[in-house]
């Protein structure tokens, strides 16, 4: 037992260094890509969001009034049919088919021929070059969808995760800036502390006091950034991030126009309570949803006749 | 196919009927509604006092309506005790819970909390730094495990097997809770809970007052040092018992101040707080991460935490409660029965103060506290209590709600003081006005009765009771130095009775605990001398000598009563109670050094802490009080009878571990059945 202990902690030291050095790589090489990226996406999103944001609520109106789970489901459905569809003209639907039947060929081989080590290992190589070839099939609608998919769990996100504050429910501001003077002032909430400066933002608690969509405005400088707040609007969209110029921030937090370059503003965050349902709440939205739109793409296969 | 598929549904139908029913047939059997709302430390003088002025009209309309007794509390008069006769309906020697603090003879003096007991692994895998317990066959090592030493039927089992709905609130003494078999027992554990470091509560306070780490009874106090308007701080987490030299998890924290706007931003686990001067934060959720060996998993405990910014200039202070068990990831600690309970209430309400000690009075005798800063972290308390009432009194439908307040004691363990004499850590006035917020406490208890009462009143029996009173706690007495000083200890010298100075060769008698005193008994403690046939005589002669010690300040006697374990307790284990039991008078009570077995230089010493109102003293000077919607008819009530009296209630025989009896009816008409 104490040689088995010493192997495994062994192994599990080096398990770890060659976990972080590959987590630390992986870290370097998401960096790269994203530097490569922010130019041409930045501008893109800056472009896309907008409209998304309007269809979306276009769309979301549709449920007003109805519970938030009810969006989420109908929306789920609509996205495995889409997705479906989608995947049926973006892949090689004939290629598919040929992979699976030899899935299904060489499966077949190794029940068949179990006597035949010879066969058994060829089969199984085969196997394995087949779902390589599936994966394969699979990228180009995959990355396709990509895109399309992000803004749309960037927009659900924006309903499900997190709610509007409650009349009298505080919470905190965070300006992300380069350590300058600024000061908050809003209708419809009051400042009770601020701005106190941490080491990567500066930060106000405010309190809500009346219901709406309410403009938090930051001065800086001789520049004022405003950024929305939202209370007691159940059901309504939040916005947690006003972004500037990173990507990812503007990908994932759509709903507010990015904030000029010249103000030296990273982002405003307001820190919304998350939502509390099991089917909506927090992170389970994003479970419900991706059962619920799988669930439908499994059962409407045979009905597009779709193959994946 | 199909027949098979026919014949499937009609068993299915079958089943889901029987089940229908039978769930029926158990609604049927639980129509009754019987709701205990338990105040712990309720005491009659003051109630009696309180309902003759009409500033307690509710429990008043219970008293002129013949609901209104004393209640006889146990001896002695301590909450696990008492709360343990009132959950067995019987006395110490079947529950064998005898004092706060027990102690192992084998090992002569080992103390340890009496009603629960933690087991550390003593067995397991020796991986690197680590040692990890492998629970599964062939090894089946002991993992780390806190057990109840509660023994004794508790009442609510007699209800589970009825198939009686019974939700219990915040209960003392049935740490980690007792397991409902038959699944109609949902149960809070209440006093005896733990926080997340395994202590019965450890704030830690973070000070630029403070040169170096201290650990303090109930507390650390740990130094900041600001740079730029920055300090680094530590948040100390449970012990990493499966390190080979265990060490506790910690947080880091990062607090930024701020002078001009009298306030601080405190930045943990990528969340931030921020606090002006005097505010509490909200609950905040911590996870300590439990280093394990590298090609395991590491693995967590969730801790709740509420900061308090005591002061920023010039002196920075924060204090933070004690780590609570996070009631919505309790994770291996079992805090409810059934283990997911306690998050059920969690997801309703939100976080709350799971740890059995709720009120820090540990702050306040340390002086981590200010009085008014100790009553509003108990008006915290009690308003989560009342919230969690509220939740209770939502989901409960029939059967049997107890629901426990700890504020009436912890309140009055601090604030009481019903006398002109010197208090000792207030002024008069000082005195005068706290000892009014437990007049207005009792009130709004009452307020709480009423509510109850207008929910419940007309087709529900409600019984309101406390496990023992209150009185005033001015003077110590030092037992063991009393021990020392009249020659019972050996030797003169010795400081303490945990301490290698005592000669147990030459010692006959030693107290540990709040009432208890133990001979070193031959063949029962490890280095015993008292024979057994010298053993009655030395128990008279320590009776005689304890009942004629008086008070050199004023020559009052100390103690009332001594009470010889064999004639109060019955049961199987009697053998593990104190020899003797001391009943002290009203006004004094056993010297904090006393409870663990250390020694003072005088016998008789003022009580200097700001805990100045106590119970563990004679029983028959501090009875609780039980109030009901229905007449008493009971002579003398006592704790023990109201188990036997809620099963009668429910229809139920009262079994014969059972010493009470039913005290809606006389002792005739007991003596008729």
């Amino acid at each position: 037992m104490a040689t088995l202990g010493r192997i495994l902690v062994w192994l599990g030291d080096a398990a770890s260094w060659c976990g972080s050095h590959i987590a630390s790589a992986a870290a370097g090489v998401w960096n790269l890509l994203s530097g490569l990226l922010q130019p041409i996406l930045s501008p893109l999103l800056g472009v896309t969001n907008p409209p998304v944001t309007w269809l979306a609520d276009v769309y979301y109106s549709m449920f007003d009034g109805a519970p938030p789970a009810v969006g989420l489901i109908v929306t789920s459905v609509l996205t495995g049919v889409v997705m479906l569809i989608a995947f049926r003209y973006t892949s090689n639907q004939a290629g598919i088919a040929r992979v699976k039947d030899t899935i299904k060929a060489e499966l077949l081989a190794i029940k068949l021929y179990k006597d035949d080590l010879g066969v058994m290992f060829r089969s199984q190589g085969r196997l394995i070059g087949a779902t390589f070839k599936l994966q394969w099939y699979m990228l180009k609608p995959l990355m396709i969808m990509l895109l399309p998919m992000l803004l749309l769990l960037a927009q659900m996100g924006s309903r499900y995760q997190q709610r509007p504050l409650r009349v009298d429910e505080a919470t905190l501001v965070r300006l992300e800036t380069a350590g300058q003077d600024a000061t908050l002032s809003a209708d419809g909430m009051i400042v009770e502390v601020g701005p106190i400066a941490g080491d990567d933002d500066v930060a106000w608690r405010v309190r809500a006091v009346a219901v709406g969509d309410h403009d938090v405005r930051v001065q800086i400088g001789d520049q004022t950034v405003s950024k929305t707040l939202s209370v007691g609007r159940v059901g309504e969209p939040v916005s947690v991030v006003r972004p500037a110029k990173r990507w990812t921030t503007r990908l994932l937090h759509p709903r507010e126009k990015p904030i000029g370059e010249s103000a030296n503003v990273a982002s405003i965050t307001i820190d919304y309570p998350e939502s509390d349902s099991w089917v909506y709440g927090s992170d389970w939205w994003v479970l419900t949803f991706f059962v619920v739109s799988m669930a439908t793409a499994i059962l409407l296969k045979p009905v597009f006749r779709v193959k994946f | 196919m199909n027949l098979k598929r026919l014949i499937l549904c009609v068993v299915a139908a079958f089943v889901m009927a029987t089940l229908g029913s039978c769930r029926d047939q158990r609604k049927a059997a639980t129509d009754k509604k019987v709701v205990i709302i338990g105040f712990d430390g309720m005491d009659p003088r003051l109630c009696i006092e309180l309902m003759d002025v009409g500033r307690m009209p509710n429990l008043n309309r219970m008293r002129q309506a013949g609901g209104f007794k004393p209640l006889g509390t146990s001896i002695p008069p301590q909450s696990p005790v008492a709360w343990s006769n009132f959950i067995t309906g019987a006395g110490p020697g079947v529950h064998g819970i005898f004092d706060f603090i027990h102690r192992d003879p084998t090992q002569q003096v080992r103390p340890y909390y009496s009603a629960a007991e933690t087991h550390e692994s003593e067995e397991g895998w020796h991986v690197g730094d680590h040692t990890i317990p492998l629970t599964f066959p062939p090894f089946n090592h002991n993992p780390t495990q806190t057990l109840l030493r509660r023994e004794g039927k508790p009442f609510w089992d007699f209800l589970d097997e009825a198939g009686i709905e019974t939700r219990i609130y915040d209960i003392p003494a049935n740490y980690p809770p007792s397991e409902s078999k038959h699944g109609h027992m949902c149960c809070l554990s209440g006093m005896g809970v733990p926080d997340l470091l395994g202590s019965y509560g450890t704030y830690q306070v973070f000070s630029e007052g403070v040169v170096r780490e201290v650990e303090e009874g109930g507390g650390m106090r740990k130094p900041l040092t600001f740079r730029d308007g920055a300090a680094d701080a530590e948040i100390t987490g449970p012990m990493n018992t499966a390190m080979n030299k265990p060490r506790p998890a910690t947080i880091p924290m990062r607090i930024f101040r701020d002078t001009k706007q009298d306030a601080t931003r405190i930045d943990v686990q990528d969340q931030s707080i921020l606090l002006k001067r005097g505010e509490w934060s909200d609950w905040l959720q911590v996870k300590f991460e439990l280093e394990m060996p590298s090609f395991m998993p590491n693995s967590h405990a969730s801790g709740i935490v509420r900061f308090y910014l005591q002061e920023v200039s010039p002196t920075y202070r924060l204090y933070m409660t004690p780590v609570n068990i996070d009631p919505t990831d309790p994770g291996e600690q079992r805090v409810s029965e059934p283990p997911d309970f306690v998050a059920t209430i969690a997801d309703d309400l939100g976080l709350f103060y799971t740890a059995g000690f709720q009120e820090d009075h540990k702050a306040l005798s340390n002086e981590v506290f200010t009085d008014a800063e100790y009553h509003r972290q108990a008006e915290h308390v009690l308003t989560e209590r009342l919230n969690l009432l509220d939740h209770a009194m939502d989901t409960y439908e029939t059967g049997l709600l107890f629901f426990y307040f700890s504020s009436t004691d912890l309140q009055s363990h601090m604030y009481w003081w019903r006398t002109d004499a010197k208090h000792p850590t207030r002024s008069v006035t000082d005195a005068r006005r706290y000892n009014a917020v437990i007049e207005k406490l009792y009130e709004r208890m009452d307020e709480v009765v009423g509510r109850v009462v207008e929910e419940y009143g007309d087709n529900s029996t409600i019984l309101v009771m406390s496990d023992h009173g209150f009185c005033n706690f001015r003077r110590q007495f030092n037992l063991n130095t009393w021990l020392r000083e009249t020659g019972y200890i050996q030797p003169r010298g010795a400081s303490g009775i945990l301490s290698p100075s005592i000669n147990w060769t030459r010692t006959k008698a030693y107290g540990l605990g709040l009432n208890g005193l133990y001979l070193n008994l031959a063949g029962r403690e490890r280095d015993g001398i008292v024979t057994p046939p010298e053993r009655d005589a030395l128990m008279d002669e320590l009776t005689t000598k304890l009942l004629a010690v008086r008070d050199p300040l004023d020559n009052r006697p100390v103690i009332k009563r001594v009470y010889r374990r064999e004639e109060v307790y019955q049961g199987p284990f009697v053998e593990h109670a104190p020899d003797l039991i001391i009943g002290y008078h009203r006004d004094f009570r056993a010297s904090w050094a006393t409870t663990l077995g250390d020694m003072a230089d005088a016998v008789i010493t003022d009580n200097d802490s700001a805990w100045s109102a106590d119970h563990c003293i004679a029983a028959d000077e501090v009875p609780g009080v039980v109030f009901s919607n229905r007449r008493i008819a009971h002579d003398a009530p006592a704790l023990i009878d109201i188990a036997p009296t809620v099963l009668a209630e429910f229809g139920l025989s009262v079994p014969e571990s059972m010493t009470g009896s039913n005290i809606f009816e006389t002792h005739a008409t007991l003596a008729e059945k």
